[in-house]
This record gives structure tokens, sequence and C-alpha cells, in this order.
């Protein structure tokens, strides 16, 4: 259903020299297929997710590629049919929902607004489906959210009120960036199971971005690896449970899972970091641009980006251990 | 409720305050206005003396704040020496004519500035932001004199608009749509020279606040969900962005009765401005501290209604 091939997306930031946010990006996504994407912050997640709905800043000077939706080229739309794309067809749940709700508007009309930009229908129809649609989505306090105003709900709240807004219109591709970030750990698992009901309710392809491989595996079939605009590793989320690849994704890994452990807590341990940080966008990169940071660098990786290896299972890494 | 009734006699207090220092200013000035005839030979010192006792000018200063008290509660906000009457009806009527302008204009300025302002918000840096900037920069800078000379030079010469005073001297034979029509025309002049004098201002705070608000991530997820772009401009922006501007309008409702000051001597209107300059000159006090009194209650309650109007726009503030 989506096909992103080659996408590279390049920002100017005033006065300074342009960089590249996201690098030859290529992925897939079916219909109804729940992905992640995983990565640090700065690893051009939000960019990628931007540049699907071409939403990026207007400092992002360059985009290149093909984004196909369906049989729609985005990269090729004027504004006004991104416009009834957005929302209608492809929705997005931004980063905290604190701020991304209009402050001085009830939040049943903000999700009633949604529908009304993408149907010819009357107000009072638009609000009575979208308090259909939030009894629907079993919100306990479904009647509270209608009425009041983002700032007298509290975090989980507004995200379900985030969230009932970007599936108001069916899209056939949400995508969710770090939409658990902002929260508590309990509110954090009720979203995650809203978002697994909705997998299973609507049929809605999901790109699910998050820094968290932990979250990722509760939600995903598939995760795409981010690492300094390029796409490291790709697999099925068991698979890479199970058997990571790529250096940074076993790095990643072991940050939040301990291996053969039996769960009990640990104190004075030292914990697992991968050590340095990713490269800034204006760092210039030889090689692989994770050869820094890789616990198993070789000589080759400085010469070198190494290429896409296609394993079996539709597995992909790019590393010279198995022969980038 | 129990803000507003707070609201009320803190104003109170305030009007006091403002007649108690206006008072002190007032008989700081040297002189008064009865000066004058003490200079005319043909007028004996007897009578200018006996005549200053009536109007009560040889009490002293605590005692005619006291006597002119007590005719502020009877209604009357104490006597005018050139007019000869109570103060109240003379600035009630010059009241109207000053507040038939002001409003106009500040209507017209504010139905011209937030689309203009709104619009340019929205095509940030790109020509006409930038023309639209320029042309209100180089308003702001011409002075408020110079724009009114220019204007009245402009009608002068080409003879479309009357050039001073409320009405047409026919104005009484006038049928309806007649006295609209002669009124729009007299009008034309002093509020095209107000408006021409705020609308930078106001372009400028509209411009401001709305390109800060169009940075915010609710801006973003808006666009995102596909809301049309005048809804998101209209429906989102502006009202988010309107805080700062609601107090603005307050503070230009409190300046609405000095503001045209300068207009409306120089058009001749006959508003509040030429008599309190005839007043300050002829040292007609009570007439000077009314007006003044006027004027602070217009500050009072510009600001007032901005609280009220916040407290209506904003959810935030109603809660608490």
């Amino acid at each position: 259903m989506l096909q992103v091939r080659g996408l590279t997306v390049r920002y100017r930031p005033e006065g300074r020299a342009e960089v590249a946010a996201v690098n030859q990006v290529d992925f897939s996504i079916a219909s109804g297929e729940a992905v992640g994407l995983l990565g640090e912050s700065g690893c051009g997640k939000t960019t990628l997710a931007l540049s699907l709905l071409r939403l990026l800043p207007a400092t992002a000077c360059e985009v290149r590629g093909s984004i196909f939706f369906g049989k729609t080229e985005l990269l090729g739309l004027g504004e006004s049919e991104l416009r009834r794309l957005r929302g209608a067809k492809i929705s997005m749940i931004f980063q905290e929902p604190e701020i991304s709700l209009n402050p001085v508007m009830r939040v049943g009309e903000q999700i009633a607004e949604v529908i009304r930009a993408h149907h010819p229908k009357g107000r009072q129809q638009c609000l009575d489906e979208v308090r259909a649609l939030l009894d629907q989505l079993g919100f306990s306090d479904a009647h509270r959210i209608f009425n009041a105003y983002p700032h007298q709900l509290s975090g989980g709240q507004r995200q379900r009120a985030v969230i009932a807004q970007a599936i108001v219109c069916k899209p056939s591709l949400v995508i969710a960036d770090e939409p658990t970030t902002a929260l508590d750990p309990t509110v954090q698992s009720e979203i995650l199971a809203l978002f697994n009901d909705l997998k299973a309710r609507f049929q809605t392809a999901f790109l699910f971005i998050s820094h968290s491989p932990a979250i990722l595996a509760k939600v995903v079939d598939r995760i795409l690896v981010m690492y300094a605009g390029r796409i490291v590793e790709e697999a099925e989320t068991t698979q890479i449970l199970r058997h990571p690849l790529h250096p940074y994704t076993v790095g990643l890994l072991r940050c939040v899972f301990e291996l053969g452990d039996e769960g009990a807590f640990r104190p004075r341990r030292v914990l697992p970091s991968i050590p340095g940080n990713p490269p800034g966008p204006t760092d210039l990169i030889h090689g692989c641009p994770f050869e820094p940071r890789c616990p198993e660098r070789m000589e080759d990786c400085t010469a070198r980006e190494p290429r896409e290896v296609k394993l079996e299972d539709s597995r992909g890494v790019r590393c010279f251990k198995y022969g980038g | 409720m129990r803000y507003f009734f707070r609201r009320l006699i803190h104003t109170m207090f305030l009007l006091l305050g403002v007649s108690v220092l206006s008072f002190l200013f007032v008989a700081l000035a040297p002189g008064d206005y009865f000066e004058e005839m003490r200079l005319n030979p043909q007028i004996s010192q007897a009578t200018v003396a006996a005549m200053r006792s009536k109007y009560g000018l040889d009490q002293p200063l605590p005692k005619r704040y006291f006597r002119w008290m007590q005719s502020v509660l009877r209604g009357e906000l104490g006597f005018s020496f050139s007019y000869d009457t109570p103060v109240r009806p003379l600035l009630v009527a010059r009241a109207k004519n000053t507040l038939l302008l002001t409003a106009t204009a500040a209507l017209l300025s504010w139905l011209v500035a937030i689309p203009l302002g709104v619009w340019s918000s929205s095509r940030k840096a790109k020509w006409l932001d930038r023309v639209l900037t320029l042309g209100t920069t180089t308003l702001l800078a011409i002075p408020d004199l110079m724009l009114a000379l220019v204007l009245l030079l402009i009608a002068l010469r080409t003879g479309w608009f009357p050039t001073g005073g409320l009405h047409d001297i026919r104005f009484s034979r006038l049928n309806a749509w007649g006295k609209v029509e002669d009124t729009v025309a007299h009008i034309f002049l002093p509020v095209m020279c107000l408006v021409l004098g705020s609308l930078p201002i106001l372009f400028r705070h509209i411009r401001s606040a709305l390109v800060e608000v169009l940075d915010s991530p609710f801006i973003r997820s808006a666009r995102g969900h596909g809301i049309p772009e005048g809804r998101v401009l209209f429906l989102y922006a502006l009202p988010a962005a309107a805080n700062p501007l609601i107090s603005l309008f307050g503070f230009s409702v409190g300046t609405l009765l000095s503001a045209s000051l300068l207009v409306e001597v120089l058009m001749s209107w006959p508003g509040i401005g030429p008599l309190l300059v005839e007043a300050i000159l002829a040292r007609d006090i009570y007439l000077v501290i009314g007006a003044v009194m006027f004027s602070t209650l217009f500050l009072v309650g510009g600001n007032l209604l901005a609280d009220l109007l916040l407290y209506l726009a904003d959810p935030r503030i109603r809660m608490e």
C-alpha cells in the first residue's frame, strides 16, 4: 500500500550548510500491517514521518525519491490534493499530545472538524459521529472528553482524543510519532492496548515511531531500525527480538532487555548503553555511520558505506558483518 | 462575578485617586480663569474678587475639592466658567461626537487589520508579507499631524470631502438617508486619519501574535489532519492568538477619547478634543478635570471590557 523508494530529505537550516536528515530510505507497508520505526532521537524518524504527509518545515530544501501510496505518487501532489489526503487517507498522531490540540476549542469539536474537513456534512452530524466513535472506542469517560477543553484533560485522555482525531475518517495508514513517550507507564499500556484494538478493528496500517524497542514489541509486526537517516536493519518483530543482526540493534535491545535474566531487581548494576552519540546532521560520515560507536568495528567499516544485504524471511541489514 | 465586583470597587478608588491628583495638578498651574480680567483696566479688582468668591476660587483647596465632590454626586461634575453651565452636559454632548468618530475608526481599523495581519502571517516572508510590512512601517513613520494635513490637502484640492465640522449647514432639512450620507462624508476624513494612524500598530501586533501561534504544534497537527487553510487560520490560529490582541483592544477602547484629540482639532470635529484644548487655555479647571475623569473612566472601562472578553474567549482563564 505504501512504497517508499530512495527517499532522501535534505535540510538547509538558515545560514548553514545543507544536511541530509533522511538518506536513501526504502521500505513498504502493506495494508493492515503495523510497522515500527526504531532509533534514537535525531536519527531522522520524525523527518521521515513528516515527509510521508509532506508536512516538512520550509527549511527542508530537497525531497528526492518516490513515495507511492497505492497508485498515487505523494511527491507529485499539489497542496489541495495533499490536504484531501491528510487526515482522510493518511493521518498522523504527533509527538506530545499536550500541545497538539487546539487549546481554545472543545475536544469534541476538534475531532468533528476533521470529519468536516473531508466530508460535506453538517456540524451536528459530525458531532454525533464523534460521539459515536468515542463510545465505540469504549472510552469510559467519553462524555467528559467530548465536552472538555484540552487543558481540563489528563495526559492519557488527551492522547486518546488525539488518537480519535487521527482515526475518525478511517484512514488506511496512521503514523504515530512517539505516541506514548510523554505518558506515565500505566497510561502507556492503556494506549498501547488501544492501538492493538484499533489494528484489529479498523484494519488500519500503522507506522509506529518509537525509541523504545520494548514499546514497539507490544504493538508492531515488523521493525525498521533507523540510524543517521538510514534504515540499517529490517525484520519481523519476533525475529529482531530473538536474533538481532546489526550491532546498533543489538545495542538498543541490550539497553532495554536483559538476556536470560529472571527480571528480579538488581541494584548497582551498570546499565548497558551504547557509548557515544549518533552523528549530528552536520557531522561528516566516512563509511558506516555507526562505525565510531560500534563494538564490532572492522577495518572495512571506514572505507565505504555498507550496502543493504537481503536475507531470508524478507530480512535486511546494512552491515559488513553480513557481507554489506 | 465576585471578581468583577472587586474590580468595580477597585475602579471607584482609582477614580477617587485620579480626581485628587488632577485637582492638585490643576491647582499647581499658575493663574486661573479670572487672571485675564484682572489685567483688564475696565474691570475693577473688586468685581474680579467677587466673581472668584462666587465660584469658590478663593476657598482653600480641600474645601474646593469637597464642594466639587458634592457637585459630582449631584451629577454635574463641577461648573464651567466659560460656558456658564454644569460640566456634564457639555462633556456628554461632545463625547457623543468623539465616540462616533473613534468607535467608527476603531471598528474599521480592526476590521482591516485582522484580515491583513492573518493574511500576511500566513505568507510569512513571502513578497506579500514583505510589502505589507514595509507599507505599514512606512505608515508608522509618518506623524499623525502630517497624515492629517495631507488628507486635508487632498480633500481641498479634489473637493470630494468636506474638510471640517460634523454636519452640513442644511443638515436639518435633509431626509434620513441624506443625513446618513452627510455624516459619512463629514466623518470620512477624520476616520481615515485615525485608521491610517492606528492600522500599522494593530497590523504588527496581529501579525506577530499569529506568526507565533502558527509555529505551534497544534497548528501543524491541524494541517496534518487536512483542515482547510482558511479554517486553520481563522478557527484555530486567530482564537489562540487572541489574548494579547484582546488586551490591545481593551487598551485601544481606553484611549478612544484621547486618541482623536489632534485629529479633532485639525479637522474641527466638535468632539472632546477642541473643548479640552479651549478649556486648558482658558483655565476652565472643572471642565479640564471633568474631561480627565471621562478619559479615566474610559481607560478603566476598556480594561474591564478586555478582561470580560478574555474571560469569554479563553477557557483556560474561565477555569480560574
